[in-house]
């Protein structure tokens, strides 16, 4: 058997007894101007998003962005399909089959609003969700935390705090000592795989 | 999380001194001007006075029905962060019973309001397939309806929650959620039906299966409209210190931000079909509002009503910022009215043309001094009558046992 390699240090964790204790300790490593850090509980926390200082999130640019292409597709959509006049023409070229339907004229802009409408509503919903998700690094399928025996109560009555060693403020005597001043019981390393 | 701890704070009440000569300025302004349109009116210009009359009274009843409607939304999902201006609300919708006294001079001239009064039902096909529908026993029996039921409702919710500030009785909240789940059904019917014959009917031939609810969208959203400009004028008088707060500009800007969608979306639904079906007597209701200058009032609607509002209140931040959403609050309140007059003065013009035999086209867009009168009279008299009223108990349901949530509240 080789010796088993060096493992990274993630960070430093507690246990704390209850949703209470967690939001307030919370507050308190935002104050102490922590930034790479996380709180784990079996549910979420009313206000924790304030707790821990997280300040607005950036999903709503997704969303936008997912806006803009939605409704830029359905609009080279319906230059692609129907319009055979003007500023489409110069800049499709042959591309376009202008199809005379219930005797209305090639480009109305009444009935391609709901294709605008539903094309942009989809990109946005799939900006949002797939932003989200991007944002949150999801879907991870192992985490550091998982190798700290204790963290298995996360899912049923564990409230956590786990501060990483790559932060700018992390010692890891200083930091000990903060997560048991804080209120924090069973302060661990946890080390990565 | 720790402010739950706090304690709920003291009763407010408004006090009319408060508001300086506002009160009396309303309802002098108010009286002289719907007097000026009566005696005017009757006299020399009775078909010009009814559908401005009409215009006037439409705009505040829809917003005395959206009123309602956020009540009766309140208790039916026992929502928890409009308590505190829910009050406002009560007392906005507890006018219907002047409104229905101010109702009273359009029973002497509905016949120069609704054609099909004058028409024979065996002359006139559509009228004569509507007729068990259309014919006035039944009109006047289905307005005493809506009176009573918009009366009734109303009265009700803000004498169990006034009861609610003496006793503090929470069985009084139950109460209220048990009506409102029947009384929710019975205002869907209420404004769809009352839409149909005060508006819709107007001509007789045109009909709209989405008329309903777009009268209920407009309605929804000119009654947040109003709460929001009423939140922050109370506020600025010193009211409401500690209760109402940054988030509760936030929740009313995501409402009126969606209701602003959703009339759009309802008007274009019944735009786009009508557009698309293209059947003469459906296209009627748009053709009159599309020809000569009445287009561009058309579209000014399209810009005031939904572009420009949905733009303004779009970010997060113009919900929060007091400025902005009162800016917005106070534009589509001016915009319903012009939604009001978009309904019902191209009605006006095409009735002349269809009496003097033509086939009731519009000549264009037109604004009488009659139209203002009104407008300024109902608003005038409905918001001294208001403040009236508003002074007579407190200023937010202080008893409530979801009080503390409302002030709480997080978006």
């Amino acid at each position: 058997m080789s010796p088993a390699p060096q493992h990274r240090l993630y960070g430093f964790a507690a246990e704390f007894a209850s949703a209470a204790d967690l939001y307030h300790a919370a507050e308190k490593v935002r104050d102490k101007g922590f930034r790479r850090w996380d709180v784990h509980s079996p549910y979420p926390i009313h206000g924790m998003d304030d707790a821990m200082g997280l300040g607005r999130s950036r999903v709503s640019l997704f969303s936008l962005l997912g806006a803009a292409t939605g409704l830029s597709l359905a609009f080279l959509m319906i230059c692609l399909a129907g319009d055979d006049h003007g500023i489409v023409r110069a800049i499709m070229g042959n591309f376009n089959y202008p199809i005379i339907v219930a005797g209305k004229t090639p480009f109305d802009i009444e009935p391609s609003v709901p294709i605008f409408f539903e094309l942009t509503i989809l990109l946005t919903a799939f900006g949002t969700v797939f932003g989200l998700l991007a944002l949150g690094r999801i879907p991870q399928l192992h985490h550091p935390m998982f190798n700290w025996d204790r963290f298995d109560r996360v899912t049923d009555d564990g409230f956590f705090i786990a501060i990483r060693a790559d932060d700018a403020l992390f010692d890891e005597a200083e930091t000990r000592q903060f997560l048991e001043s804080i209120g924090g019981t069973g302060v661990s390393r946890v080390e990565e795989d | 999380m720790s402010e739950h701890a706090a304690s709920p704070p003291a009763p407010e009440r408004f006090r009319r001194a408060s508001a300086g000569a506002l009160p009396v300025a309303f309802m002098g302004g108010g009286i002289l001007c719907l007097a000026i349109a009566l005696a005017w009116g009757l006299a020399a210009e009775r078909q010009q006075f009814a559908h401005s009359w009409l215009c006037g009274f439409m705009y505040c009843f829809t917003i005395c029905a959206g009123s309602l409607f956020w009540v009766l939304l309140h208790h039916a999902v026992d929502a928890n962060w409009s308590v505190v201006v829910r009050r406002l609300f009560e007392t906005v919708a507890s006018l219907f019973p002047y409104l229905a006294l101010l109702f009273v001079p359009l029973l002497f001239c509905l016949p120069d309001l609704y054609r099909w009064l004058t028409l024979d039902p065996h002359a006139d096909h559509a009228l004569a397939h509507k007729s068990p529908y259309l014919n006035k026993g039944f009109l006047l029996v289905r307005l005493g309806f809506y009176f009573l039921y918009f009366t009734f409702a109303a009265t009700l919710f803000r004498t169990k929650s006034v009861m609610q500030d003496q006793t503090g009785d929470p069985r009084l909240s139950l109460s209220m959620r048990r009506w409102s789940n029947g009384l929710i059904l019975l205002f869907a019917i209420s404004i769809t039906f009352a839409g149909f014959d005060l508006l819709m009917a107007l001509d007789h031939t045109w009909y709209s299966t989405m008329w309903g609810v777009y009268i209920f969208a407009g309605s929804a959203l000119s009654s947040m409209a109003l709460a929001i400009l009423l939140t922050f004028l109370l506020r600025g008088s010193g009211y409401f210190k500690g209760v109402l707060t940054v988030e509760h500009n936030h929740i009313m800007g995501k409402l009126l931000f969606a209701f602003t969608v959703f009339w759009a979306y309802i008007g274009f639904s019944q735009y786009m079909l009508i557009y698309y079906s293209n059947i003469p007597e459906e296209t009627l209701f748009f053709l009159r509002r599309n020809t000569g200058s009445w287009l561009y009032l058309s579209l000014f609607l399209v810009v005031g009503h939904f572009i420009l509002p949905f733009l303004l209140i779009l970010t997060q931040p113009a919900k929060r910022d007091g400025r902005r959403l009162l800016f917005a609050a106070c534009w589509l309140l001016f915009m319903h009215a012009v939604d009001m007059f978009w309904i019902v003065a191209p009605s006006l013009q095409a009735y002349r043309d269809l009496a003097a035999g033509g086939h009731g086209d519009t000549t264009g867009f037109a604004i009488h001094p009659l139209d203002v009168l009104c407008l300024l009279g109902f608003v005038g008299i409905l918001a001294a009558l208001f403040l009236r009223n508003l002074e007579k108990f407190d200023l937010f349901p202080s008893r409530d046992p979801r009080l503390m949530e409302s002030i709480t509240l997080k978006n």
